[in-house]
């Protein structure tokens, strides 16, 4: 079109637009701000800073209280949402395969439930269950309630995924003679793969960015990344901290990134 | 003695909810090599029936044997049955060869014989050239297709399809009866075929059982069904149908006398007819005559043209007779025959054997 348009609209819409990037800066500043100071040569969190180095990302990866930290956090993270992915998968087959109802809903509304419950209010229950059971001051008491956080997650995103999913397509594998795990393996998984993918993804950011629940059940060997990151504003106050904050972010970020990803692979792959 | 029959339904009955019945006491026999469809409106018990067969709805009275071995009770798996669905359940994470593979790697045969029998197959609907392509990118008829060779791979004897046609236009239907009718002569499969579409099943069948409330109201071939219906439902499901509701006078052998309002009519009766009760008499639209060729029929009435509709090789005639409206007469275009006008008089006639009196529906049935 060769006319220029003249929108009454227009102006609106500019404002709105305005208002929305001061907002998305108020949320980002904090965070873009530090960012350059985990490549600063000098020991203070301070600008100006003196120079650059990557010497504070080598200390996060040489530093055995880093390391550890960074190494806990990886096994609970991957351990907890691999479980997660686990139960919420089989329970939301499950609850799918139910009649609707009250009790469907019901059961929907326990699996959902650690996703409302406060998060102070699941560890301070878990610590003293736990040390009924003997797995407080244990990783594996940590990767269970990550799990029990995560599974939520993955219910909800397998629950939506079998929603599109055609059940006649269960049929047709056991009439072509598809035992029922064949049928499983082979059509349902595949098909739902994004949605569990995305859940599992959500399981471990979750699990990677909790610090309540580990700082009321960790031993002193299970200090996690974000739990690190306290003690070390508080006691070192260098730019190691901020380096670390970097790698937390970056691996949330990607972490999302991938959630994307998969969702618009699925969609792509759908239209083709 | 090996026994012709390949499927029975041995007093099958279903019921979702202990009370109403959806299948109700059915007995048929399904020859080997034969192509059975299962005709009826939607409700009326013949799906249900199929999924029954196919171990997808458990039975609630009765057995079904399949080679004289009870089946009803086993998993839909170990039936060996093939089974082409209405929405054609092709698996869209997999390639048109993968989809037909399926079977046989679930029975995990070796790999040379899949091969082997997916080429077979991809050659038999001619999709050689479009065995990578997804699901997706594939139009109806072409899905439809995969899903039949997908059917048909594993060299099961008995293949069942739930209206497999219901989501293709009229063309491509039509093309897809012919090559679904071809390749089951081919193979010699038995075929259990299941829809609501009358003509679809008239082509395609070597017997049709009708369905209606549950039972089979008649099991017959597709020209006796149409030329010798048992009861109304048959006949007016059946192709075009006048139903004209009288009371039999009197009955003696195969021909019977019918009041209608104040007019007499010979009919042919069929099945459960007896003096005295009310009987629908059905009557095809291309056996009724018009003007001077009712001159010789056996029944001859006084009518009025309502509505003339041009067909092509035929027109529609609408009347009004024997006090009823919307009595319809497909009248050929033929050499020298004038069709009649609307608003005229005209006279109409049958013969006897053509006007079927046939128990009501709703009446006392068999």
């Amino acid at each position: 079109m060769k006319y220029k348009q003249v929108n009454p609209m227009q102006k609106w819409q500019r404002l709105s637009g305005l208002l929305t990037l001061l907002v998305l800066i108020f949320l980002i500043l904090p965070i873009v701000i530090i960012m350059p100071l985990s490549l600063s040569s000098g020991s203070f969190l301070s600008y100006p800073m003196p120079g650059f180095s990557m010497r504070w990302y080598e200390e996060l990866l040489t530093n055995y209280k880093w390391t550890k930290a960074l190494q806990n956090s990886a096994i609970i993270g991957i351990s907890s949402a691999v479980l997660a992915m686990v139960i919420g998968l089989m329970a939301a087959i499950g609850i799918n395969a139910m009649k609707k109802g009250a009790a469907r809903a019901v059961v929907m509304g326990l699996f959902i439930a650690p996703l409302m419950t406060p998060l102070i209010i699941m560890a301070v229950s878990l610590f003293l269950f736990y040390s009924k059971l003997g797995l407080s001051g244990k990783m594996l008491g940590i990767i269970i309630a990550h799990a029990i956080l995560g599974t939520p997650f993955v219910v909800v995103s397998v629950f939506a995924g079998l929603q599109k999913f055609d059940m006649t397509l269960m049929r047709a594998a056991k009439s072509l003679g598809a035992s029922s795990w064949y049928a499983y393996r082979n059509v349902m998984f595949p098909i739902l793969k994004p949605a569990v993918v995305s859940g599992l993804l959500f399981a471990f950011v979750t699990s990677f960015d909790e610090i309540i629940i580990v700082l009321f059940l960790a031993g002193p060997d299970h200090i996690t990344l974000p739990i690190r990151l306290f003690e070390g504003i508080r006691d070192e106050l260098t730019p190691v901290v901020i380096s670390a904050a970097m790698v937390m972010v970056l691996i949330s970020v990607g972490s999302m990134g991938l959630i994307e990803w998969v969702r618009r692979r699925s969609e792509a792959a759908k239209e083709a | 003695m090996t026994s012709n029959i390949h499927v029975q339904f041995a007093g099958v009955s279903k019921s979702y909810d202990g009370r109403t019945l959806i299948v109700d006491d059915l007995n048929l026999e399904i020859e080997k090599g034969e192509f059975l469809t299962l005709l009826g409106p939607s409700g009326s018990g013949k799906s249900t029936c199929l999924m029954m067969l196919a171990g997808f709805e458990p039975l609630s009275g009765g057995d079904i044997l399949v080679d004289q071995v009870s089946v009803g009770y086993l998993e839909p798996q170990k039936r060996n049955i093939g089974m082409v669905f209405q929405s054609y359940a092709l698996f869209p994470h997999m390639s048109v060869a993968d989809n037909i593979a399926f079977p046989l790697k679930a029975r995990g045969r070796p790999k040379a014989e899949i091969r082997e029998k997916v080429a077979g197959a991809l050659g038999m609907i001619q999709m050689d050239h479009m065995k990578d392509r997804m699901p997706g990118q594939l139009s109806g008829g072409q899905q439809q297709r995969v899903a039949l060779a997908r059917a048909l791979v594993f060299e099961p004897s008995l293949v069942l399809m739930d209206e497999p046609l219901g989501a293709l236009d009229k063309q491509l239907r039509e093309e897809m009866q012919y090559e679904i009718m071809h390749i089951q002569k081919r193979l010699g499969v038995t075929v259990v075929y299941v829809t609501h579409d009358q003509t679809e099943a008239l082509t395609m069948s070597d017997r049709i059982a009708v369905f209606n409330g549950g039972r089979i109201q008649q099991l017959a071939r597709p020209e006796v069904l149409y030329q010798n219906p048992q009861n109304a439902f048959v006949a007016s499901f059946i192709g075009e149908n006048n139903s004209v509701p009288g009371t039999v006078l009197s009955l003696k052998g195969s021909e019977c006398r019918v009041r209608v309002g104040t007019d007499e009519i010979m009919a042919h009766p069929v099945g459960d007819i007896a003096e005295s009760k009310p009987v629908a008499l059905s009557l095809r639209p291309e056996r009724v005559v018009l003007g001077s060729r009712a001159q010789a029929a056996d029944n001859r009435f006084d009518a009025v043209v309502t509505e003339v509709i041009f067909h092509g090789d035929h027109q529609r005639v609408v009347l009004d007779v024997l006090g009823q409206s919307g009595f319809v007469v497909k009248v050929p275009n033929s050499a020298g025959f004038e069709p009649p006008e609307v608003g005229k008089a005209v006279s109409v006639g049958w013969t006897i054997k053509d006007c079927h009196a046939l128990a009501p529906i709703g009446g006392s049935t068999a």
